[in-house]
């Protein structure tokens, strides 16, 4: 098994438990067992070579919502999306480089991108705690015009990297 | 280039703000946050243009039709940043990998060298290489940058090349040099030429005593005819209606085939040996000797194709003059009825001609469903095919009809052996 794979089994391990561990606890049954079944079908998937990832990705977030909305722990929910996240890019990684797997010793590819994955994850999760423990009250039009600026500076963004 | 596989955390992000947005609830805005820092971290650190140095190194330029060829490519990094690359040969059709692949994923380092390869086969042709394609991503992988470098190289595949036993030919001229051949002139030998008289010099053992024996003065030799080396011209008949394509093979490449053959047989005798192919135009090799010559007419076969031109539809305008007065040609062609007047007129001009045909009714039969009215059709072909070559045989043209399933020496063998007196036909001795 190759340190993608590895770290795949973990995230998806993470997603599922964070989410359902919270449910496990206080005993609702049916909440927790559809993480841990979406995270088993995701991790079968993967073993046979269908490209699932990103249907199970789109579970896991909608999960996560319902479960920040259910009153669910919300550090829980936000390593539980982030987990997800790094396990739907290492779903693509592996199924990337399964049909080549003599480029991959000594080629040092397979460390950078874990590396950076496991920086990027680490600060998103972090951000998304900080987020949520910090209590700033908004309003409807405030909130609407951050939101606005936001998806802006991503069309501009994208727009840039198109011509690019 | 952005790869398709932004769009699903980008829609993730949208709707998660869009959610969070509508029901006012800012846990859900904060659910958004690792996936936003992810297509961040992959924004800032999508790859600028590569600076590689690519070469592509072939074991051999020109290689025989069934033998495997070695592609290496060697890939330098001159930049000053660490790049991965996902790198693609982009192997010219008709060319067929056998070992290896033509992809590889790269990481190399400033002023790292790596070398990869794959071995491939191919049908006879000329063919070029142009580029590489290179994908070079983020760690990530969400934005990619595609490029297509030129990296332009050559290889030619030349026809397979059959063993032949000695073809026999008896052209009018022949050359001054020893070879192979009956040059129709007595002088030392193998074969008896005739019995003259006896000179001064000659060896005793040579003298016919049975002839001497009739006279009482004078003595007679025997002579025996000289073998030298003979201009041997090879056409190939490279019109496009003379040619046939059934289950993926096609005459012409069986054409090809037989003059590489022909060539390397009279080139191994010795002979002076040249090559024209008539089909959209005249492509010449000109007569010479040797390893040299026989690897200039395979380069020219390899390049060899079939095609159409008003001009050169009939042999009319087949420049015979292009070669040495009585001298050998081989015409290599499948025929067809109207070709015919054009040969006798060739051979009506001194040239020893021979004609080698790959068979295009027996070619086509072999991939044909069978039925009534099909056979009736084969052999009407059939008919129209053994008149146009009996009458060729019969103004001296040596003709061997070759059903391409059979060995092309054995052809040769069996068509040659049955031409009647081929030596008395040809014109004065050189």
């Amino acid at each position: 098994m190759s340190r993608s794979a590895v770290f795949f089994l973990l995230a998806l391990a993470c997603a599922a438990f964070s989410s359902s561990l919270p449910a496990l606890i206080a005993g609702e049954w049916a909440w927790a067992s559809v993480s841990i079944l979406l995270a088993l079908a995701w991790w079968a998937a993967n073993r046979r070579g269908y490209r699932w990832g990103s249907a199970a990705f789109v579970v896991f977030v909608c999960v996560s919502a319902l479960g920040m909305l259910s009153g669910q722990p919300k550090a829980a929910m936000i390593v539980s999306i982030s987990a997800a996240l790094a396990a739907w890019d290492l779903d693509h990684w592996i199924l990337q480089v399964r049909d080549r797997p003599q480029d991959l010793p000594g080629s040092g590819m397979e460390n950078r991108h874990l590396e950076v994955l496991a920086v990027v994850i680490g600060v998103g999760t972090l951000a998304g705690i900080l987020a949520v423990s910090l209590s700033i009250p908004l309003s409807f039009w405030p909130a609407a015009l951050v939101c606005l600026l936001l998806a802006i500076m991503l069309r501009q963004a994208l727009s840039k990297f198109r011509q690019g | 280039m952005i790869s398709p596989r932004i769009w699903l955390p980008t829609l993730v992000l949208l709707g998660l703000l869009l959610t969070g947005l509508l029901i006012l609830s800012g846990e859900i805005l904060a659910l958004g946050l690792p996936v936003l820092i992810f297509i961040g971290a992959s924004y800032l650190l999508a790859p600028e243009k590569p600076d590689l140095e690519i070469r592509r190194l072939t074991s051999t330029s020109a290689v025989m039709q069934g033998r495997p060829v070695r592609v290496r490519l060697e890939i330098a990094n001159r930049g000053t940043a660490t790049t991965s690359i996902a790198l693609a040969d982009e192997v010219p059709e008709g060319l067929q990998v056998t070992e290896d692949r033509t992809n590889w994923l790269l990481q190399l380092k400033p002023g790292e060298r790596v070398e990869v390869g794959y071995t491939l086969q191919g049908r006879r042709g000329e063919y070029r290489y142009r580029s590489v394609r290179l994908a070079v991503t983020d760690p990530l992988g969400l934005f990619r940058t595609d490029i297509r470098i030129p990296v332009a190289s050559e290889l030619v595949i030349l026809p397979e090349v059959l063993h032949l036993h000695p073809v026999r030919v008896r052209p009018g001229q022949t050359r001054g040099f020893a070879g192979p051949i009956p040059s129709r002139t007595g002088g030392s030998g193998i074969d008896f030429y005739g019995v003259r008289e006896y000179q001064i010099g000659d060896p005793r053992r040579r003298i016919n005593w049975r002839v001497s024996a009739r006279t009482l003065r004078d003595l007679y030799t025997n002579e025996f005819e000289q073998l030298r080396i003979a201009d041997v011209g090879l056409i190939l008949d490279a019109r496009h209606k003379r040619d046939l394509q059934s289950g993926g093979t096609r005459l012409f490449d069986f054409g090809v085939q037989a003059a590489a053959s022909l060539a390397q047989a009279f080139i191994h005798d010795g002979n002076r040996v040249s090559l024209m192919i008539y089909g959209f135009g005249i492509d010449r090799v000109y007569p010479g000797y040797g390893r040299v010559q026989q690897e200039r007419i395979l380069q020219m076969l390899a390049r060899a194709a079939t095609g159409h031109h008003f001009v050169l539809e009939d042999l009319v305008y087949l420049p015979v003059r292009m070669f040495p007065p009585h001298s050998q040609l081989v015409m290599v062609s499948p025929l067809g009825p109207g070709d015919a007047p054009m040969l006798v007129r060739m051979r009506a001009s001194g040239y020893a001609l021979m004609v080698v045909s790959p068979n295009p009714v027996e070619f086509e039969a072999a991939f044909h469903e069978r039925s009534p009215r099909y056979e009736l059709a084969k052999r009407a072909a059939d008919l129209e095919r053994k008149s146009v070559l009996n009458s060729l045989r019969r103004v001296g043209i040596q003709v061997v009809d070759w059903n391409v399933a059979q060995s092309l020496d054995t052809a040769l063998q069996a068509g040659l052996s049955q031409q009647p007196g081929i030596g008395r036909l040809s014109g004065g001795a050189g």
